[in-house]
């Protein structure tokens, strides 16, 4: 490690000491103990971040602020421990993600005439089929308000197109496919899977941006369109009419 | 907060972070309690760190939605005075909140650039205290 990655290292150190015990501010920290210009300007800092960090500490909590804190802690303690069983509660999800693992189904067994559908979406879409109902995750929000739960999943860009925003979703997992993750929505209107994936690692290329690429197979279908490196996938039983029907009604057909 | 048991001191912390970045009491009590009802509608099945930057971010993304009004005084004063990220980055830091790799992710920005935004919001921060000592 040299002195400009130590240094890198250093500036993030917390003032208390708790990344310390971390491989990589150890190395740091060894190499400011050999380099004096480093260990000076380290020392500077240090001393620095914990006379901010005592002054923060000074930040006083009233009853109201207390009372709302623990208030927090209680529901976040029952919500935490009964997270788990509340799957098994949910009837409607499962009964949800049941049509959809059918819908699943037949989109896999009539794939093959997916014609020039790309086949990476095809295989995501296959994969994603086979999802039991005990690999989702039950979420009660909007499609558009999952962007923090997926990052924090680790997938940065899930979005989805504005006209699918306000779609209600019951279920939401993360999968990979070659490597590569795939965000899964399940929404129960019109008994849908919504997909989001990076498009490049997959080899995925939809032209021109922001145009959907629609094929049927039998009494399913599938659109996906490509918007700023990331395409969005929906799939659902039905023909190309119910799928261009859908995409007029949302808006997303101009 | 004596009574408040290890594993949600994390509460207290987020309290606190709200109050840096909105200024005033009213402003974190709204951005604290519609912050927490909008986690308690998010999965988070036994997975206390997930539950702790996820808090962080929606606490940030509300509290930069509030309109500022300053009560703090002295450092934390100075400090609600920094522009973002560098503010909230710094904060999360001296708060203690969470490591830097988690707050690359309540921060959105990119690993290379936490370092160099840490740097000039200490830098600007001292400038501050140097005015006021």
């Amino acid at each position: 490690m040299n002195s400009r990655s130590a240094r890198q290292i250093l500036l993030c150190r917390r003032p208390g000491g708790e990344d310390d015990s971390d491989p990589a501010m150890k190395r740091a920290m060894a190499v400011a103990a050999r380099e004096v210009a480093l260990a000076e300007e380290f020392e500077k800092q240090s001393a620095f971040d914990r006379a901010c960090a005592s002054d923060l500490e000074t930040i006083s909590l009233d009853e109201n602020s207390r009372a709302q804190i623990e208030e927090g802690a209680r529901a976040f303690a029952a919500k935490h421990g009964g997270a788990r069983a509340r799957i098994g509660k949910h009837a409607t999800f499962a009964v949800g993600i049941g049509f959809l693992l059918l819908v699943g189904l037949l989109v896999w067994m009539f794939l093959g005439r997916a014609g020039t559908f790309p086949d990476e979406a095809v295989k995501i879409a296959i994969t994603g089929a086979k999802a039991t109902p005990t690999q989702f995750d039950p979420v009660e929000e909007k499609a558009d308000a999952l962007q923090d739960w997926f990052m924090l999943k680790g997938f940065d860009n899930f979005r989805v197109p504005p006209e699918f925003a306000q779609f209600d979703v019951v279920g939401v997992r993360i999968f990979t496919v070659d490597n590569e993750p795939v965000a899964q929505v399940a929404v129960p209107d019109n008994l849908m899977y919504f997909y989001c994936f990076p498009s490049q690692p997959l080899g995925i290329k939809v032209v021109p941006e922001g145009s959907w690429r629609i094929t049927e197979s039998d009494r399913s279908v599938l659109a996906i369109r490509e918007e700023s490196g990331m395409c969005f996938l929906v799939a659902f039983r039905g023909s190309k009419k119910d799928m261009k029907s859908l995409l007029e009604n949302a808006g997303a057909l101009r | 907060m004596n009574d408040l048991r290890e594993e949600w001191v994390f509460l207290e912390t987020a309290w606190r972070f709200a109050f840096l970045l909105t200024g005033c009491r009213e402003g974190t009590s709204k951005v604290f309690k519609d912050s927490v009802d909008e986690l308690l509608r998010h999965p988070h099945p036994g997975d206390l760190d997930r539950v702790k930057q996820l808090l962080f971010a929606v606490v940030r993304r509300r509290s930069l939605n509030f309109p500022a009004r300053c009560e703090l005084q002295g450092t934390p004063a100075k400090l609600h005075e920094l522009s973002e990220p560098g503010r909230s980055a710094l904060a999360l830091l001296y708060l203690d909140a969470l490591p830097a790799a988690d707050i690359l992710r309540v921060l959105n920005i990119d690993e290379r650039l936490l370092p160099e935004t840490i740097d000039k919001a200490r830098s600007a921060l001292r400038e501050k205290r140097a005015i006021i000592s």
